[in-house]
């Protein structure tokens, strides 16, 4: 969000519109990075993701949200269109304390019309998921 | 304010006004949907309406869409309510467990979303409850619909 401060223009960081809409795309060295059937993405650990402020847990729905816009880019970009989400369901193993989330999506099967994906979340490495999903993708005007 | 856990022996026992403080509080606590500016509509008997107008901030609607996760969000927070006003208490409700989101069609932009979540079935262990998004201008044509199950702390008494 862009502030004004004495006159100034301060960026004060991305909004939460932004933060969640635009995980990143992540390899091992912090580089962007996305193969053909497997990509990494990271949600950047931040308050304003908080789902329970007494708990101090990430929000479920900013979870969920993750995943499918993980999945969904990383399907974009196999595919080469536009996908629709179809269906995407979310099973929320372990509470996510805020700090960054890391996210691996795999194409399961690529369709030409529909693409199925399925992504796991973890905070403390892969053996310990936090969150597991798994979606549905209709390709906008397949080629 | 920290919220005020209510007794109760179950759902339909709580006055109207308390459970719409009730939920108040636990709308509170969630600083996501705070800084989004959702907002809460309607509370009844294990059932939350919630509202989100479109940002000025995602830009004009001739260009701009609606986030993809954003009914994600949305249903997930209006199925966690629910939970809390079907369970009378913020702290016999737990974290979501699951969530199955179903797409029917995708949000317009510029449109208000209305997502309205209710609370089908309350254990001793787990809350049941069931989801839907829509445009108030259009209640008959849902954008989304979730199921989702909510893990309930304390048996109630």
């Amino acid at each position: 969000m862009t502030t004004v401060d004495d006159g100034q223009a301060v960026d004060d960081g991305p909004t939460t519109w932004h933060r969640a809409a635009h995980p990143v795309a992540t390899g091992d060295a912090g580089l962007p990075w996305m193969g053909d059937d497997v990509a990494d993405f990271v949600l950047p650990g931040h308050d304003g993701n908080i789902g329970n402020v007494e708990r101090n847990s990430l929000h479920g729905g900013v979870i969920a949200g993750f995943l499918e816009t993980a999945a969904a880019q990383h399907v974009e970009q196999l595919v080469g269109a536009a996908v629709e989400t179809a269906s995407f369901s979310t099973e929320f193993v372990r509470e996510a304390r805020v700090d960054d989330l890391r996210a691996r999506s795999t194409v399961v099967r690529r369709g030409r019309r529909f693409v199925v994906a399925r992504v796991e979340a973890w905070q403390d490495g892969p053996p310990l998921a936090v969150a597991i999903g798994h979606g549905i993708f209709r390709v906008v005007d397949p080629t | 304010m920290a919220p005020t856990p209510l007794t109760t022996s179950g759902p339909g026992t709580v006055s109207d006004g308390d459970r719409w403080a009730l939920i108040v509080a636990a709308f509170d606590l969630n600083r996501t949907h705070r800084e989004l500016g959702t907002t809460l509509v309607a509370v009844g008997p294990g059932e939350v309406t919630i509202t989100l107008d479109w940002p000025d901030e995602l830009g004009p609607t001739t260009s701009a869409r609606w986030p993809r996760w954003v009914l994600a969000a949305l249903l997930d927070h209006a199925a966690s309510l629910a939970s809390v006003a079907a369970a009378g208490a913020i702290t016999l409700v737990g974290g979501t467990m699951n969530l199955g989101v179903d797409y029917l069609r995708p949000p317009v932009a510029g449109s208000t979303i209305e997502v309205i979540g209710r609370c089908d079935h309350l254990t001793t262990d787990v809350a049941f409850t069931t989801a839907t998004a829509s445009h108030p201008t259009a209640p008959d044509e849902p954008l989304a619909t979730a199921t989702s199950a909510l893990g309930v702390l304390a048996h109630r008494p």
